[in-house]
């Protein structure tokens, strides 16, 4: 009986006090919302560039010559290539398909060819890696184990271009990783902060509660209540912020740029994270802040 | 039952409150606690009502050792205790009526109970007709009274009052002194922390003088 009227009696204290408190309360709902909102954009434009930077990792391709001796049977060899750890695709590019490659490359020096024939082009195999496997060491795995087939004549592999593309990916996930670590401490810094003093703005109400003899929860929930609403408003404002500056940047940004902007997420998937984010936000934050001021 | 044995309190920067006070107050009995201002009253209230530590010491109260113990038995020991603050401790926000509410809310009554309670507390110190306004607005005195009513409402075991006619004119104070002797007669254990001389007299009750933070009578 006690506790069913304790739990009204904190249900609507929890949403009265927001209505008493409304101008702090809009405050600590806009700031949650930008907060989420510069950290939502982030990793909303860090996911685009990664995703094509991971569509470049489609470039790292190896060229495996394949001694003039075992042509009699590329099918059972490229079934051996397929089979292994790491390949993606394997391409076969026969001794005419090189000569038609070779003089497009060589288009309107023609004569250059003159006199060559089609037999002193290597047969080869034209090889894609898996995305795990793009890198020098990965990439070197692979050519090691392929140089074991007797009817390898040579590989090839642009170990410059790995290295490149793998520093460069190096490079830029350390970044992330530090940009987005100094945002998400900002932003929990600043969530913090704001209930922190919204509760401090009511320090006396809570020292009144204690000394009338209100339970520790008697006391937490209705704060609790108030800041995940907060954190979900928090939520739905920085959902809102990011699909309206989606918007106008569209606008703006040239069309082969447009990828960085664009939403990686589903509409619902990006909005039920933020709301998500700012439930727990607000929730802990207020519990947190709470327990420096309860026991006084 | 109150027994305070040997408490010391300190404040820091050496301020010492309380020095060696050795007392007891009988269940239902009504007791003044006297002296000058900075004699140690405040204090000496407050750590019957657990909000201050002693510095040394012991306090058995229904024969509980008070501070041993745990944290969150402390609530429902409040509950069962009312407490008029000198400075009235009042939550601006909320209405008369519902400052006085909060003590019955605490403690989970229904609404029904509570409304009458509270109407009931509100007509003995006469402020029904201040019931939906904010403290802010009432005279020191009424807001005393207000106090005077949140404590009174939840028909505390222990009732402790720090200077509850200090903003009081005689007639009104006179007044409270009569509720708190029918608080009294219905088993609620009084102390009250006063330098009125006068109400002592006219209340003819045991009195605890203090002086320096030691007990002098």
């Amino acid at each position: 009986m006690k506790r069913k009227f304790s739990l009204l009696y904190i249900l609507a204290d929890g949403f009265r006090n927001l209505r008493e408190n409304l101008s702090l309360a809009v405050l600590s709902t806009i700031t949650v919302g930008f907060s989420l909102f510069i950290l939502a954009f982030f990793v909303m434009v860090f996911t685009n560039l990664h995703g094509v930077i991971w569509q470049w990792a489609d470039r790292t391709h190896m060229v495996v010559y394949i001694k003039d001796d075992a042509l009699k049977d590329v099918k059972s060899l490229s079934r051996a290539l397929k089979g292994m750890e790491g390949i993606k695709e394997v391409r076969y590019v026969s001794k005419d398909d090189a000569m038609r490659l070779l003089r497009k490359e060589l288009e309107g020096m023609e004569g250059v060819l003159e006199g060559i024939r089609k037999e002193v082009l290597p047969a080869s195999f034209d090889i894609r890696v898996k995305k795990e496997f793009v890198s020098p060491e990965g990439i070197g795995i692979i050519a090691a184990r392929i140089k074991k087939f007797p009817w390898v004549e040579d590989i090839q592999y642009g170990t410059e271009w790995v290295e490149r593309f793998a520093s460069f990916v190096r490079f830029m996930e350390v970044w992330a990783l530090i940009i987005g670590a100094f945002l998400t401490g900002a932003t929990l810094f600043i969530i913090a902060n704001t209930i922190k003093l919204a509760i401090y703005s009511r320090k006396e109400e809570i020292e009144i509660m204690e000394y009338l003899g209100a339970d520790d929860w008697y006391i937490k929930t209705p704060f609790v209540i108030e800041g995940t609403v907060q954190g979900v408003c928090g939520g739905l404002l920085a959902a809102l912020l990011v699909f309206t500056s989606q918007y106008i940047l569209s606008l703006y940004v040239p069309e082969h740029f447009a990828f960085i902007i664009e939403n990686p997420f589903s509409t619902l998937t990006l909005t039920g994270g933020l709301v998500v984010a700012g439930f727990v936000l607000g929730g802990v934050g207020s519990l947190l802040s709470l327990s420096r001021f309860l026991r006084v | 039952m109150i027994q305070l044995f040997h408490i010391f309190k300190t404040y820091e920067g050496n301020v010492t409150a309380l020095s060696d006070i050795t007392l007891r107050v009988d269940k239902g009995e009504f007791v003044f606690v006297t002296g000058p201002s900075g004699a140690g009253k405040t204090t000496l209230l407050k750590i019957i009502f657990g909000s201050v530590i002693p510095s040394r010491g012991s306090i058995i109260i229904d024969g509980r050792n008070y501070l041993k113990i745990p944290p969150r038995e402390v609530p429902p020991l409040r509950r069962r205790m009312g407490f008029v603050f000198q400075d009235f401790k009042l939550i601006n926000t909320k209405t008369v009526f519902e400052n006085i509410a909060l003590s019955l809310k605490v403690m989970g009554l229904g609404p029904a109970e509570i409304k009458k309670r509270v109407w009931k507390a509100l007509s003995y110190v006469k402020l029904q007709h201040r019931a939906n306004f904010k403290p802010q607005v009432l005279s020191g005195g009424e807001q005393q009274r207000v106090a005077v009513a949140r404590a009174i409402v939840k028909e505390p075991t222990i009732l402790l009052a720090d200077e509850p006619t200090g903003n009081l004119d005689p007639d009104l104070a006179i007044e409270i002194m009569e509720i708190f002797k029918e608080v009294n007669s219905r088993g609620t254990t009084v102390v009250v922390a006063t330098h009125d001389r006068n109400l002592i007299k006219t209340m003819n009750k045991r009195t605890i003088a203090l002086e320096g933070g030691r007990l002098v009578a």
